[in-house]
This record gives C-alpha cells, sequence and structure tokens, in this order.
C-alpha cells in the first residue's frame, strides 16, 4: 500500500498531535507515542523533521502489513 | 496446549538436542544447564502448565520454531546497549533478559526510546527476578547459553532471523485503563519523583499520593495512541518525600491512575486472543499481577511464560502481560 508523499503535511500533523492515529500496530503507537513527546518537549522545526523522518522509516518498512493497512488508508484520507 | 515445564533433567536433554531455547528458571537450576543455543533468566515464579505456579525445582523452556534462519546471541551493558535495535535483524526480531536492578536494567529503562531504530524491529523480553523473599540477599541473572556464562549486569539478547513470508509482532494484554480522574505531568523522567504537575499545578508529589488516598496497587497509565502503558508505584518514601516507581515516567507524557479492576482473572482472559494462540512463540506477566491478583494456581488461558520484576515490549512496562506472534506476510 502506498504511503503519503515524505512531504505531505499529514505527517506533521501526526507528530504534532493534531491527527490521532489510534493504530493497530504496537510498535506504531510506541513510536508515534515518542516522537509526540520529542516534540511536545521541543517544537524546533528540526526536531519536527527529525521526527517525522523517523516515523515515516517505520510506515515504510511495514506498509504492505495488513495491521497497518487502516492507519495508512486514515494517512491517504487526511493527506487529501 | 504445549507443554513448557521441565525438570533439570529434561532440560539438560532439551539444550543437548542443539534447538534454539529461551529458558527461565531459578539461578540454581540454570547454573547446572550446559552450553547451548539458549539465553535465559533467573525467577521462580511462572504461567505454567498447570496455571501460576512458584517452582525452584522446575524450567520454563519456550523452544522456538524450526524455520528461524538465523540467530545470534549478544550481550550488552550501558556502553552498547543502545545498538540493540541497530543490531537486530530486518526481518526478524529480538528477545532480551535484563537482570533487575543492574545498571544495564535501569539505563534501558530510561533511554530505550532514543535508542537508534526504536521499534522499527520487535524486541520483547523481561527483567530476571528471585524469589521475593531473597531480595536484598541475591540477586537476579540473566545467562548466555552458549558459553555457559550468568550475567549480573549484562542484558543477554538472541537477535533472530524469520524467512521472508512471515513476520513478528508483538503485543500486549493490559487489563488497567486510565481513570477519568487528575492528569499528571512529570517535570523530568526518572524512577522516582519529588514533583508533579496536576493539572496544570506543580505540587509535591508524595503529598498529593497522600492527600488524596491513592491505591498505590493500581498503576499510572499513559495513552501511548491507544495502547495503556502502566508505571507502578514502588513506595511512597515521605521521610525523603520522594515517590518511587518500578518503571521511569517520562517527561512530557500525560498519565492518570488506573480505574480499579474488579475481576482480575475474568477481565483479562476476556483481552487474551482466542484464534492463533499457537502463533505466540513468547510471553511473560508481571509479578504485581501475579501478587495482586493473586494468580498463583490460575491458569490465564493458554498463555504461558516466566512472571517477570518487568516486561519489555520495545520499552519497559510494568503490570501488563507481553506477547509475540509469528505471522504470514
Amino acid at each position: 500500500m502506498e504511503l503519503p508523499d515524505l512531504k505531505s503535511a499529514v505527517w506533521k500533523n501526526v507528530v504534532t498531535g493534531k491527527i490521532p492515529l489510534n493504530s493497530n500496530f504496537l510498535a506504531a503507537k510506541m513510536l508515534i507515542s515518542r516522537v509526540q513527546t520529542d516534540v511536545k518537549n521541543d517544537p524546533s522545526p528540526k526536531n519536527i523533521d527529525k521526527a517525522i523522518g523517523e516515523l515515516y522509516e517505520l510506515f515504510n518498512k511495514y506498509k504492505d502489513l495488513p495491521t497497518l493497512s487502516d492507519d495508512i488508508q486514515k494517512l491517504n484520507s487526511a493527506g487529501n | 496446549m504445549k507443554k513448557v515445564m521441565y525438570t533439570l533433567d529434561e532440560a539438560k536433554k532439551i539444550i543437548n538436542e542443539g534447538k534454539r531455547l529461551l529458558i527461565a528458571g531459578d539461578e540454581d537450576l540454570l547454573k547446572q544447564l550446559p552450553s547451548g543455543n539458549w539465553v535465559g533468566g533467573s525467577i521462580p515464579y511462572f504461567m505454567g502448565d498447570t496455571g501460576g505456579t512458584t517452582s525452584q525445582k522446575s524450567i520454563l523452556i519456550n523452544e522456538l520454531p524450526s524455520y528461524i534462519k538465523n540467530s545470534k546471541i549478544n550481550t550488552y551493558n550501558i556502553s552498547n546497549i543502545s545498538k540493540v535495535y541497530a543490531d537486530g535483524y530486518d526481518n526478524g526480531f529480538s528477545i532480551i533478559i535484563i537482570p533487575s536492578s543492574s545498571d544495564t536494567h535501569l539505563y534501558f529503562a530510561t533511554h530505550a526510546p532514543e535508542f537508534t531504530g526504536f521499534a522499527t524491529k520487535p524486541l520483547i523480553g523481561w527483567i530476571s527476578g528471585l524469589l521475593l523473599s531473597e531480595l536484598g540477599k541475591s540477586t537476579a541473572k540473566a545467562f548466555q547459553g552458549t558459553e555457559s556464562k550468568m550475567l549480573e549486569k549484562e542484558a543477554v539478547v538472541m537477535h533472530l532471523e524469520l524467512p521472508g513470508e512471515k513476520y513478528a509482532e508483538i503485543n500486549i494484554i493490559n487489563i488497567f485503563n486510565q481513570a477519568i480522574g487528575d492528569s499528571i505531568e512529570f517535570p523530568e523522567t526518572g524512577f522516582s519523583a519529588k514533583e508533579a504537575i496536576i493539572n496544570g499545578t506543580k505540587q509535591k508529589f508524595d503529598r498529593y499520593v497522600s492527600s488524596k488516598n491513592l491505591d498505590v496497587k493500581l498503576p499510572l497509565v499513559a495513552d501511548y495512541n491507544g495502547a495503556s502503558v502502566n508505571i507502578s508505584f514502588q513506595s511512597v518514601d515521605e521521610s525523603n518525600s520522594t515517590v518511587h516507581f518500578y518503571a521511569p515516567v517520562f517527561k512530557g507524557v500525560t498519565y492518570k491512575q488506573a480505574a480499579p479492576v474488579k475481576d482480575y482473572i475474568n477481565d483479562f482472559i476476556k483481552l487474551i486472543p482466542k484464534e492463533g494462540t499457537e502463533n505466540i512463540i513468547f510471553s511473560c506477566n508481571c509479578i504485581l499481577n501475579y501478587l495482586y491478583s493473586a494468580l498463583e494456581g490460575k491458569k490465564t488461558g493458554n498463555i504461558t511464560g516466566p512472571i517477570t520484576f518487568g516486561e519489555i515490549a520495545y520499552q519497559l512496562l510494568n503490570q501488563t502481560l507481553v506477547y509475540l506472534e509469528i505471522k504470514n506476510k
């Protein structure tokens, strides 16, 4: 399944907590929470970009797993 | 349900068959095991074949599937534990065992979410322990089976590679949920706290716990995007105005105390997956659940594994059952 482009605003909205993503995939829940906490503690553009990069890497690695399909659909809907 | 509890002689025989094994048992038994392709940790409490069990005569063995392609066993201390995710296979999983109260335990607990590759590869495991009456007299251990090495300060990790058509997925079973109550944040990350920010106002946390008469058997719970992550209370030290926890609270994370649980076993069994439990190849549950819910003699569905001093599902958790399933892509 295709992910939203790395430059899509949807990734920033996830790491800043503007889009809630109650994933079924524990790894995603853990990483999203970690990067949201990082961004809350340091909301600088550099830190937000780092958080987006980490999250994108996780989703890109596991994008074909059935467990992530709902999340990816939600990301694509939110990105449109 | 597959048998998991064995005598010492049976365990020796299984190791000598050359299989990849995850082992839990009393330190005195594990010290007698031959070298082989296994990792282990000390603990005398189990979710065994017949339910919750305390035994210093039985050994719990999880035999890993024969389709695993490759494996490697590494040891880690505070100087290299940050590589534990990076060292894992791209398609696989890793099992970690860390001795309770070791520097490696404390460092991993506080820093794992910062490690390179955090959550990008499945990491599951447990904090080893000992008979509760031995606390303060002895120490927890991890075991590196290939060299029959007993570790008091280091973690042992078995990294495993799966064939391309399979993947590993970690899940947790946590019967606790956030109550409708105060929002609690902490100004610093750590295993203890003197102050907390309660609904936006900084307060002495020990005084808050006392004045609210909190039941410290109920953990603090954070909502990790739908996953409830517990932090269990260890003690309230009023003489030093400090509250101690069994896992670190994290700066920037919002906690609420858990709602009371009326019937642990039934609530728990309702959450256990009804199908596919044959694909669960490892699980463990918390000693606090074992104690507070009187699990001795009670069965937790088809789930077996060590009862631990801390559970690891990517990072350290408390009062939670964690498990790993192998699925087809």
